[in-house]
């Protein structure tokens, strides 16, 4: 690793988006400062609305420059980042999530830490990108630390209460922990191939490998499992998306999701790993996956409350994320299903969010029966809700129907007669999803009995607006598969 | 001529959405624009069908689907997110054959009849009802026009959206759980079924790569079949009879079908009783025999035929039983769709042809069957059997004829159209399997029996005013409902008395698909009585 000023201005380069959104979140907390208006009521709404710009613009240029930059896919291995697909699709998915969650967020910003609050956005959207792009391991733990410390704080900032305190705490003690694991794991990696420069971590992965590099993979899986909400480190997710504000949630759905991905993608995809490795890793990834899904859509189905529901479908896609992995460790081929996965996972995602947070209360504990007769009151942002339903059930028309095309097309490319099985649990767990999506999207196209008493809020129009990319998004992104 | 196809799709599409979009501020101005442009495509569609009897379809492509007219847009294609960009490019194809043009020609028929009629008795909001109608005539003609397994698989699905609309939104108050059971039901195969047909794509990719066409797949399932090569077929065909059989209705898998037809309006029951009901048949006719020909022979004519065997007469006990009208048409369906599965897997010419000519002659029999209950519900005032008014024959005369016209056809009489689809099935049968044809003829008998119980309760004998529910209605069949079942009552004498115009069309596709079957069986080692098992016609088919 080479540390020298000039080689480290040219790794920031490699990363320009995520070294822009990094400089911009410390701008605007550092700005914060300045901003006066944090205890005088009037002008807070003014103050919030310019932090919430600045922060898109610097999205802007972020992408800007992210795309803009040309890419190459060599592998500079003395370099702390590389510019590869892996990295190109962080880029993309970081700033897509993050310009919506500004939206989807915007009404409900906690009013005394407005900066802080686009602060850590950034700074968290920064850790995501500099995930994927790193080459290395100590850049890599630290760029996952930049994904998890704002997520926790951004927990405890927007919501005060017991509940919010209970689930911040919940997750950064589990988020610590799964930390260590990880940490654990990428110091035997260390000590195996005894360096920290993931290209020759990853030849090391070909050679034939000692107990010691299967305990690392192990350990490496089970920090990240935690991350992805994957099975038997997934109970967090849904007391925590319950407890805390609906911005928090839509952020934990993807965020963390996405970093936990990037990670394993990095080790795993598109390298010839040594066969026994893959014969070790493919069944555990593929047990995983069928446990997490299965899992997932069942203690989805029998939920009331909105947003632990959505909490167990976030599981259950992890549960086809981890599928596809598999297919792809299989195949040896390159990530591309699981990122294009992610893409259309976060559209659909967030705009459901976006469309819960543009009607209702953001701390409300939202049950399903709330959303009756709210298609009739909002038909714009309910109609844009169900486009984002119906794709993530899958139906045609949406791009959620290529993503999970696209995963059982790799999952059955493979040679492994077990990936056919997996890929037929899956099309039963989907048609099993297809429940709890209809039934709660069917809702708000329900007359409720009883007249509802309180008068019509307007929906807030930021959040009703990202709802609306959202959907739009997601029916572009069927038409055009490429863009994905 | 071949603008046509998309046009069809279109002129239903674009007028639902125009309904949809504007026609709320302007009820009047709109009050039967949904009629005319179901009309326009009704004209289309019998354009179409004139072209193609007058078409012959080309004589060298070998496969078991050959699309007689065939439309591929060129501007509207995706790239689907596998394989290399350029090769595997999914153009938006459409094509038809013979039985595909039936099947169009059914779709439109029976939603003009459909649209007509709900502007005599869809009571709330008749404009959007109109709209989501016309919205569900493109998506089903979009899957019986699909030229390639991805539009048929989006189309199928697209069509639930609509579909549970016109449930959900018009029918009794249990309509919603019903609309909900169909769709999750639907879902519950279709789905997994993606999964079937990406591997069907799968088995099939050689080393000039991957195809979704369905002409083209036809002809490599042709060659696989000649050179014997059908092991791994089976988890895609039980993937697909299970997505496909839950849409048909195949009998364990019916338990939608009952509360469906009962809880929706009646106008909506004769749509998916006419029409929806046919798209399981037609993936069967389409994709899973003329695809999967080796296991369709391995395990069609025992396991699907059975089933059918067991539908047929559950089905027509469970009508004898029932007390509502629309539960009796409902299991008297089930009884139908056994027979035309029966049919289909019979997998000879006599037996595919029977099936295809069935599917249309079932639809337009039965959703008359349900208009004609919306007609009666309309005056009587109740559904039910046993409690409503009984005899009257004397007071609506019309409508008792129309009853009585159409109970025949649906009963097989000779001389209307369902007498010749059954005769050409049964023959299939026989050859195939004779013991399921004795059942299948069963059927026919126990279907004329409840049929023409209904037709003595209700109509015979002196009238008697129930004194539960009184006659809403005092007038019989008005000009709109007369003119809607005169032109079906005209269809169905037509093909009953020159069958051979509709036959012709659908032949050289029923021949197609036999001859796949015919030697996928012959290179099957286990079946070695073919000369039993194939059909005489099939005798003097010389093989390629």
């Amino acid at each position: 690793m080479d540390l020298s000023v000039p080689s480290v201005l040219l790794d920031l380069k490699i990363v320009a988006a995520g070294s822009t959104l990094m400089i911009a979140g410390c701008l605007v907390l550092l700005g914060g400062i300045f901003d006066t208006s944090r205890d005088d009521n009037a002008s807070q709404s003014r103050s919030s609305t310019f932090w919430a710009v600045c922060s898109l613009i610097a999205i802007g240029i972020a992408a800007a420059y992210g795309f803009g930059a040309p890419g190459s896919d060599e592998i500079q291995s003395q370099r702390l980042f590389r510019s590869d697909i892996i990295s190109r699709s962080s880029q993309f998915l970081a700033l897509l999530g993050g310009a919506i969650t500004i939206l989807l967020g915007f009404h409900s910003v906690p009013k005394r830490f407005v900066s802080e609050y686009y602060g850590c956005l950034l700074l968290l959207l920064s850790g995501m990108v500099f995930v994927g792009a790193s080459n290395d391991l100590a850049a890599m733990v630290l760029a996952l630390e930049l994904v998890s410390i704002p997520t926790t704080v951004i927990l405890a900032m927007t919501r005060a209460d017991q509940r919010g305190s209970e689930a911040t705490l919940k997750y950064f003690t589990l988020s610590a922990f799964a930390s260590a694991i990880f940490l654990l794991g990428i110091s035997y990696l260390y000590g195996l191939a005894g360096t920290t420069e993931i290209p020759k971590i990853i030849m090391l992965l070909s050679e034939q490998p000692s107990i010691l590099l299967k305990l690392a993979i192990g350990l490496v899986l089970s920090g990240m499992c935690f991350r992805v909400a994957a099975v038997p480190f997934h109970f967090y997710a849904p007391d925590v998306f319950e407890g805390t504000s609906a911005t928090a949630a839509s952020l934990l759905s993807v965020a963390p999701k996405v970093a936990g991905f990037l990670v394993l993608a990095r080790f795993l995809s598109g390298s010839l790993l040594n066969a026994e490795i893959v014969n070790v890793i493919v069944p555990v990834l593929i047990g995983l996956a069928v446990v997490t899904m299965t899992i997932g859509n069942v203690l989805a189905l029998v939920q009331d409350s909105v947003r632990r529901m959505l909490a167990y479908s976030s599981i259950a896609h992890s549960g086809y994320l981890l599928l596809a992995l598999a297919a792809i460790v299989s195949n040896g081929s390159s990530a591309d299903t699981l990122f294009k996965y992610l893409a259309a996972y976060t559209a659909m995602t967030l705009g459901v969010f976006a469309g819960l947070a543009a009607l209702f209360d953001q701390t409300k504990v939202l049950k399903r029966d709330d959303l009756l007769g709210y298609g009739y009151r909002h038909p714009f942002v309910a109609a844009c809700m169900l486009v984002c339903f119906l794709s993530l059930i899958g139906i045609p028309l949406t791009a959620g129907f290529w993503a999970k095309f696209q995963v059982i097309v790799t999952t059955l490319d493979s040679s492994r007669p077990e990936l056919r099985w997996c890929a037929i649990i899956m099309g039963f767990n989907s048609a099993l999803a297809a429940i709890y999506y209809l039934d709660t999207v069917v809702k708000l196209f329900v007359k409720p009995s009883h007249a509802v008493k309180t008068a019509a809020e307007p929906a807030r129009n930021p959040a009703a607006a990202a709802c609306a990319i959202c959907a739009a998004v997601t029916i572009v992104w069927f038409l055009v598969p490429s863009w994905l | 001529m071949t603008i046509i196809l998309p046009i069809l799709i279109l002129t239903p599409l674009i007028g639902g959405f125009l309904l949809l979009m504007f026609a709320q501020r302007a009820e009047d101005s709109f009050r039967n624009f949904g009629i005319a442009a179901g009309g326009m495509t009704f004209l289309f569609s019998l354009m179409l069908a004139l072209w193609i009897s007058g078409q012959q379809p080309s004589a060298d492509s070998v496969g078991s689907v050959v699309p007689s007219i065939e439309y591929k847009a060129e501007w509207l294609s995706i790239a689907p997110p596998y394989g290399d960009e350029s090769g595997s490019r999914w153009y938006f194809v459409l094509g038809c054959d013979g039985i595909g043009n039936l099947m169009v020609l059914l779709t439109t028929i029976v939603t003009l009849a459909v649209l007509i009629f709900s502007t005599l008795t869809v009571k709330t909001k008749n404009i959007n009802y109109a709209g989501w109608l016309l919205l569900a005539e493109a998506g089903l003609l979009s899957v019986f026009l699909a030229m390639d397994v991805v539009t048929f698989y989006i189309g199928f699905e697209l069509t639930l959206i609509p579909l549970f609309v016109l449930i959900a939104g018009w029918g009794n108050s249990s309509a919603l759980m019903a609309g909900r059971r169909f769709v999750l039901f639907t879902l519950a195969g279709s789905i997994p079924m993606i999964v079937a047909i990406i591997g069907l794509v799968a088995f099939y990719s050689n080393e000039s790569g991957a195809t979704i066409s369905i002409p083209q797949l036809s002809v490599r399932a042709f060659d696989s079949a000649k050179s014997g090569l059908m092991a791994q077929q089976g988890w895609i065909f039980w993937m697909m009879v299970f997505g496909l059989g839950i849409k048909t209705a195949v009998l364990p898998l019916h338990s939608w079908l009952p509360t469906t037809y009962s809880a929706s309006h009646p106008t909506t029951t004769a749509l998916m009783a006419g029409v929806v009901l046919k798209l399981g048949l037609f993936g069967f006719i389409r994709i899973v025999i003329p695809l999967l020909p080796g296991a369709s022979v391995t395990f069609g004519p025992y396991v699907l035929g059975t089933l059918g065997v067991v539908a047929i007469t559950y089905g027509a006990l469970n009508a004898l039983a029932q007390t509502d009208l629309r539960l009796l048409l409902a299991y008297s369906s089930l009884s139908h769709v056994g027979f035309i599965t029966l049919g289909l897997f019979s997998l000879n010419q006599e037996g595919l042809g029977g099936a295809a000519l069935q599917m249309f002659n079932h639809g337009i029999t039965t959703a008359a069957m349900f208009l004609l209950i919306d007609s009666l519900i309309m005056r009587r005032g109740t559904h039910c059997l046993t409690t409503g008014s009984h005899g009257l024959g004397s007071v609506f005369p019309r409508l008792s004829l129309f009853f009585f016209f159409f109970v025949a056809a649906g009963a097989g009489v000779p001389g209307l159209n369902n007498f010749v689809g059954e005769v050409l099935t049964l023959s299939g049968m026989v050859l195939r399997h004779p013991v399921h044809a004795v059942a299948g003829t069963l059927g026919v008998v126990l279907g004329a029996w409840y049929a023409f119980r209904l037709l003595q309760k209700l109509f015979m004998g002196p009238y008697e005013r129930s004194k539960i529910h009184g006659e809403s209605v005092a007038y019989d069949v008005g000009m709109r409902e007369t003119a809607v079942f005169s032109a079906l009552a005209f269809i169905c004498i037509f093909i009953g008395v020159v069958p051979q115009r509709v036959l012709d069309t659908i032949r050289p596709d029923a021949r197609r698909i036999a001859i796949v079957c015919f030697t996928a069986m012959k290179s099957l080692p286990e079946t070695a009585d073919i000369e039993k098992l194939s059909s005489v016609s099939l005798s003097d088919i010389e093989l390629p």
